[in-house]
């Protein structure tokens, strides 16, 4: 060996380096230098020819690519090869004879003994490229083909026919390369050696049954028998063909005939597939048949509540509006600079509060605002008006909205921004405030004026809607200024005069009590509202549930967390969005699930009986005294409709509007009612024992020291439906409830710093005020 | 003569096997046997032939065998299994209470046609 080129194969570099180079890792890790990865080393070791070496070479380079095939290929050549030699081949013979079958476009893969034989004659060639080439599929069927069809030539070349007759014989290339790809396998046709038209036949039979390929091969290789066996029983091909019967129907007859063939685990296969086809088409007609009205149906959206609102308020004549003062006070108000924290603290403690002088330099700043909202609580009601374009500068102020912007026409009542509630919480603090100031001062009349304002901003406040927050705002408005009353008569008992004791008491009595009864009345608005942004209307009052609807019932402000378990197959739409605001598989989970969803609710007439039921509980339950024990219709009601599955798909939407009805505010609102009562009256006794002990220099003993004389009738305790206890202790009239514990405990309080008023155990002391 | 369709259709299968009964055939060979044999009558096309023989086949009535012929090709012999065999009893018990019943109407007569006998002989 050496490592000069000759005739174009260079042997392999016998260096230290190129050994090591050329010997596989396993090799190494054993301590050998095998140098048997390179199949140019078992070429050079061959000693072949130069000329065949430089063949077996190129072939190799060119036949294949990975390591491991090319060293098999490598051996596989030399070995015949050498087998050839043996039996006297002439060395550049066998080389040529390999040059040319490289020179083959699909040659990788074929049998390379192939190669080593005499050199088919150029027709031969041209016909396995020609019908090689025309092959589709995968590379290695067109491999397969060069070798089917060599092997047919060189057999038939070999037994001495002439080239033009095997070309001849062997047919159309295109037929014989469309019947191949048909059939995925070269052999049934490098085989067979019929007539084109019988090819052309077999092949629309077999393309027609469109059967595995594995049983097409088969009925191909049984018809090309059958035609064979015509032939050499004298037929021709016409009168075959026409034996055979049209090729159509052929196909077809076969195809039933061999899929009843198949095996069972491919029926079985076979008709899940077509039960799962067939469920799905069914449930996809049913969920057209829901979808359908479910995107077609519209709300009927007729009644602007807010609108409605406005006209009521329009109807107040502009003179006894109290809106327009206070909000001119409200522009002209600056900010409070302290947080809510602060002003919490504020609003419990007053004067005893840390932040007590920021509040009396923000008073003294605040002196122009403070006297239009004196003015405006002079007005008997309230007369805000939604869209009325005066609030324009104002509504900039406190929420960058303009007019238009604001609770436009179409919002949800549910959605109603309600940011002057917000200003008339601002305008009864700072009165109440200022009546602070000036009892500190000793100043009765500025006192008298300022909680006079007060009460009557607290009524006003709860004018600021319909609805149950702004009555709730109202109430604890008045409820601070109530408790403010009886505070001041305890710590300055002589800063009113008579008079103006018994007008504060006619004050807080009567300006109470267009608020006494204010649960929950105007919330069936809320209903109405809800029912006419989520149901169609067909003017009857019947209708079905929208899309529309859906994407209201869905939002995530307006379920509860506990019902959030109930929309758990649908998607989340945030408030204020529409379902174009949802991500694409989020838009199709609510456009599958939802039909389906709906599907079940009721009609719009049933469902608003269902509301009204369940409304006309919720008024019964917030109208038992809390010493009426009775278990609950309402809350038993709901239960059962969250609890049983048909009535909660039925009515899946009551469920969720009336437990926005329970949530905790709500619920706590008969307590906290009573509360508001209780206080109220404690302000109204205190004024009496004041009025008393200035008549008689002596403080009452018991209720019938004032009932009727100076109080009109005895308070009662809302926690058990008897009058409040009051009786003289330590020369100070007590006045207490017996608190939720329903016990009696002689006028002592719980210890601790829970709310007197809610803390098991104890009573609740509403006179003596209790000084932090 | 040709017969119709449909009564073809009940004829083929059990002619077909009862050609097998004498041994395996291939499918040429059987095109050809049931021209000679029925003078042509129930002599059908290869189209309908091949599917005919793999609807037996899917009934397990007759099995196939690759076999290499004389002349060195591979051909595809078909063969009566048992069942096969129960089934063209059954089958040539119901042909021949037939053609008694056609006798009976005067449709046929035994002196037409010397291959119908009456029930109990020997076709």
């Amino acid at each position: 060996m050496n490592a000069t080129r000759e005739r174009g194969f260079r042997h392999p570099s016998a260096s230290r380096l190129a050994r090591l180079r050329d010997t596989p890792l396993r090799d190494l890790l054993r301590g050998r230098l095998s140098a048997r990865a390179n199949y140019r080393r078992r070429i050079s070791a061959a000693d072949l020819a130069p000329s065949l070496s430089a063949a077996i070479d190129r072939s190799v380079r060119k036949l294949a690519w990975r390591r491991g095939r090319r060293l098999r290929l490598a051996d596989q050549l030399i070995e015949a090869v050498r087998a050839r030699l043996a039996s006297g081949s002439d060395p550049d013979k066998l080389a040529a004879a390999l040059e040319a079958a490289c020179r083959l476009p699909q040659h990788r893969g074929i049998d390379p003994s192939l190669y080593l034989r005499d050199p088919l004659p150029a027709p031969l060639r041209r016909t396995i490229d020609e019908t090689a080439k025309q092959v589709r599929g995968r590379r290695a069927l067109r491999s397969a083909t060069v070798e089917a069809v060599w092997k047919r030539f060189a057999a038939e070349h070999d037994a001495g026919i002439l080239p033009e007759q095997i070309v001849d014989r062997f047919g159309d290339a295109t037929v014989n390369a469309a019947l191949i790809t048909q059939l995925f396998s070269p052999e049934v046709v490098a085989a067979a050696t019929l007539p084109d038209e019988i090819l052309q036949l077999i092949r629309d039979v077999v393309q027609g049954t469109r059967l595995w390929p594995r049983e097409k091969q088969e009925v191909a290789q049984e018809l090309c028998e059958h035609f064979s066996d015509g032939l050499e029983a004298g037929q021709s091909s016409e009168q075959l063909r026409r034996q055979f019967g049209p090729t159509k129907l052929a196909a077809r007859l076969v195809r039933r005939a061999k899929i009843r063939c198949r095996p069972l685990a491919w029926w079985a296969w076979c008709r899940i597939g077509q039960a799962v086809a067939a469920s799905v088409v069914a449930l996809s007609l049913v969920w057209l048949w829901l979808f359908v009205p479910f995107a077609m149906a519209r709300p009927s959206i007729n009644v602007d509540h807010l609108a409605e609102f406005d006209k009521r308020q329009q109807a107040i004549p502009r003179s006894e509006r109290a809106w327009p003062r206070y909000r001119q006070g409200l522009e002209q108000l600056a900010p409070l600079e302290l947080d809510w924290e602060a002003q919490s603290d504020l609003t419990a403690n007053d004067s005893a509060s840390q932040h007590w002088p920021t509040m009396l330099a923000y008073l003294d700043a605040s002196g122009e605002s403070i006297e239009r909202f004196v003015e405006g609580s002079a007005a008997p009601k309230l007369g805000f008006v939604y869209r009325d374009p005066a609030n324009g500068d104002w509504l900039r102020k406190v929420s960058d909205q303009s007019v238009a912007e604001f609770n436009p026409p179409g919002t949800m009542v549910i959605a109603t921004a309600l940011p002057h509630a917000q200003g008339m919480r601002e305008v009864a603090q700072l009165l109440r405030m200022m009546a602070v100031r000036a009892s500190s001062q000793q100043d009765g009349p500025s006192t008298m004026k300022y909680l006079q304002a007060a009460l009557r901003a607290s009524q006003h406040a709860g004018e600021s809607s319909d609805f149950v927050v702004s009555k709730l705002l109202g109430s604890e408005c008045y409820r601070q200024c109530t408790a403010l009353v009886t505070r001041l008569l305890q710590d300055h008992p002589n800063l009113f005069r008579d008079e103006q004791l018994t007008h504060l008491a006619h004050v807080i009595a009567s300006g109470f009590a267009d608020q006494v009864n204010f649960g929950f009345k105007a919330e069936w608005l809320f209903i109405e509202d809800f029912l006419q942004h989520t149901y169609s209307n067909d003017g009857t009052g019947e209708g079905r549930f929208t899309s529309d609807g859906l994407r209201v019932l869905t939002q995530a402000g307006l379920i509860h967390q506990q019902d959030q378990h109930l929309f758990a197959p649908l998607p989340r739409i945030k408030a204020d969005r529409d379902v174009s605001s949802l991500s694409i598989n989020d838009r199709m989970r609510f456009n599958l699930v939802g039909p389906g969803v709906s599907a079940f609710f009721a009609d719009r007439r049933e469902m608003r009986e269902k509301f009204r039921e369940m409304y006309g509980l919720f008024l019964a339950e917030l109208d038992r005294p809390l010493w009426y024990d009775r278990p609950s219709e309402f809350h038993r009601e709901l239960r059962r409709l969250q609890e049983i599955r048909s009535l909660r798909r039925r009515f899946l939407p009551v469920v969720v509007v009336m437990s926005w009805f329970e949530a905790p505010m709500v619920v706590d609102n008969r307590k906290y009612h009573a509360r508001v009562l209780m206080e109220r009256d404690a302000s109204l006794v205190a004024i009496a024992s004041e009025l008393y002990r200035r008549r008689n220099d002596a403080w009452p003993t018991s209720f019938d020291d004032l009932v009727p004389q100076i109080l009109p009738q005895v308070p009662i305790d809302h926690w058990d439906g008897q009058p409040l206890r009051y009786r003289s202790r330590d020369d100070q009239p007590l006045l207490y409830s017996i608190g939720p514990d329903r016990r009696d405990d002689d006028g002592w309080p719980q210890s601790g710093d829970g709310d007197p008023f809610d803390t098991v155990g104890g009573d609740w002391v509403l006179l003596p005020v209790e000084v932090d | 003569m040709r017969v119709e369709r449909e009564l073809m259709r009940g004829a083929g299968p059990v002619a077909v096997l009862k050609l097998l009964e004498s041994g395996p055939k291939y499918g040429y060979e059987l095109v050809e046997a049931l021209r000679r044999e029925t003078e042509g009558v129930l002599e059908m096309g290869q189209s309908t032939l091949y599917p005919l023989l793999y609807n037996l086949e899917s009934q397990s009535l007759i099995k196939p065998r690759w076999e290499e012929a004389a002349s060195g090709r591979k051909r595809k012999y078909y063969s009566l299994t048992a069942k096969g065999k129960k089934r063209l009893v059954r089958e040539v018990a119901q042909w021949r209470a037939v053609a008694q019943a056609m006798i009976g109407l005067g449709v046929l007569s035994p002196q037409e046609n010397p291959r119908v006998e009456v029930a109990g002989g020997q076709p």
